[in-house]
């Protein structure tokens, strides 16, 4: 069987092939993260627009369209909290060179636990048969409860040190699970650092006028 | 595979989103954003892309902006990640929109007598993602019972970039001619495409990796009864019909209301 990459290769070099969708400035080599739609990857992407503007728009009376500019006047980000809370936390590995969410990383973690109490469960069901009783067992199994505790607890950890900004607990916790890099195996990590993600430009005709902006995230 | 930029399009610089903010009175978010969770995932199933491929994520940790948060998670190529949004934002962004902009952006309820900043219930599902959703899921590999094998492109019909390729069965005895009429006629109603190149065993598969839902074959007989050839993409049956049906039988299979009627199963 094909691995999930030899698949995910499989999707994006038919997307060329077949006229779908393109990698962005290719005879430069390329903007990473950049892509464009050919003429097939334009109709199909009209048609999920117009299958979504129908559901919402069309088939609700009480919904309207609205297809707003991407400059807006700069105070609507200060209200909207984008420009001081746009921030994604974000770790690099020093040996594979890659970036990661460190939140997603501890999620992902604890999303491995979870499969491991699925397991337990598969594993009763079949031991006791038509006399299981999930959320029985869920309560009173020991090994069950721990792992059920365990994800609780890392969880509130991280929300309550993402709150707090406390960004070197963040890191912490990642040491402390020994979490790896899903790329390297690596455990060799920066800090955790917050990232704005917003895309700055200018508006104006003269340096002197011109308006500091942000694209409409 | 979290790497945080470069997953094809799954994450762009670049990216469209189709967002929906539907306004409530305050109090009532928990059932609307029941309410919105339920018929998006049934917006997403009416696709017929298959329910195991979808479950839903709670956030454990809330965005400052919101009082309760999900999201609708696809099984992409690299597993499942987020595909939509729904938040409960309660007054967050218009509350701070009157704050700073000094403008009141309050509602009047003639029933209570009373105005209230009301509360916004949000879907966001990013069109990129969408397309990557319907792309992948699409594409698939099939052994036939000849030891052959095909690719084909099994989108839903009604988001298909083309709906129908008519072939000429041969490249001699007038076979072009009254094909090339066909797509004249049905170019009005849909987007449709005519090939003439290669055997047509060739344009068939070359239709099926396009994901064009139908073939349309104009054969010697054609030209006796005004009767072609359309084989299915997914089944790959055929059938005889006359050319006048083609309009009607392609219409009733890439049509919206066929398709978004079945969110009320």
């Amino acid at each position: 069987m094909a691995s999930q990459e030899d698949n995910f290769k499989k999707v994006i070099s038919h997307a060329k092939e077949y006229g779908y969708v393109f990698q962005s400035s290719e005879i430069y080599d390329g903007l990473s993260a950049v892509y464009d739609y050919g003429h097939n990857g334009v109709e199909l992407k009209k048609n999920i627009r117009e299958y979504w503007w129908k559901a919402m728009v069309q088939l609700n009376e009480n919904i309207v369209g609205i297809d707003a500019a991407i400059f807006m006047h700069p105070t609507t980000w200060k209200a909207s909290g984008h420009v001081d809370a746009f921030n994604d936390p974000l770790i690099d590995n020093k040996d594979s060179k890659k970036r990661y969410r460190a939140d997603v990383l501890i999620e992902d973690y604890v999303a491995k636990i979870d499969t491991k109490i699925e397991k337990e469960v598969k594993k009763a069901e079949k031991r006791f048969g038509d006399h299981f009783n999930k959320e029985k067992f869920l309560e009173t199994n020991p090994r069950v409860v721990e792992y059920v505790e365990q994800g609780k607890s890392i969880l509130s950890r991280m929300a309550k040190s993402l709150e707090k900004e406390d960004l070197a607990d963040v890191k912490a916790l990642i040491e402390e699970l020994d979490i790896a890099c899903p790329m390297s195996g690596s455990k060799n990590w920066t800090d955790v650092k917050q990232f704005n993600l917003m895309f700055g430009t200018k508006l104006g005709a003269s340096a002197d006028s011109a308006m500091d902006l942000y694209l409409r995230p | 595979m979290k790497l945080l930029p470069r997953q094809f399009i799954f994450r762009m610089r670049e990216f469209e989103q189709m967002e929906m903010q539907f306004f409530i009175q305050p109090g009532t978010q928990q059932q609307w954003y029941e309410h919105w969770k339920e018929n998006r995932l049934k917006w997403h199933l009416s696709l017929g892309m298959g329910e195991d491929n979808y479950r839903f994520h709670d956030h454990e940790k809330l965005a400052h902006y919101a009082d309760a948060a999900a999201d609708i998670e696809f099984r992409f190529p690299f597993g499942f990640k987020e595909l939509e949004g729904i938040h409960s934002r309660t007054d967050f962004d218009l509350g701070s929109h009157e704050k700073y902009s000094g403008k009141k952006l309050q509602y009047f309820d003639h029933e209570t007598n009373k105005n209230y900043v009301p509360y916004v219930l949000e879907t966001s599902i990013g069109l990129d993602r969408m397309f990557l959703a319907v792309f992948s899921n699409s594409l698939q590999e099939e052994e036939l019972e000849n030891g052959t094998s095909r690719t084909v492109l099994k989108l839903p019909a009604v988001l298909a970039p083309t709906k129908a390729a008519i072939l000429p069965l041969v490249k001699k005895d007038g076979l072009p001619e009254v094909a090339q009429e066909i797509p004249d006629d049905l170019k009005w109603d849909f987007n449709v495409t005519y090939d003439e190149k290669d055997a047509v065993g060739r344009r068939y598969r070359r239709q099926d990796a396009n994901g064009t839902p139908f073939c349309i074959t104009v054969h010697h007989q054609t030209l006796e009864d005004q009767t072609v050839t359309i084989r299915h993409r997914d089944s790959m049956e055929q059938e005889r019909v006359a050319i006048s049906q083609l309009r009607e039988i392609i219409h009733k299979a890439v049509d919206m209301r066929t398709w978004l009627l079945r969110m009320e199963d």
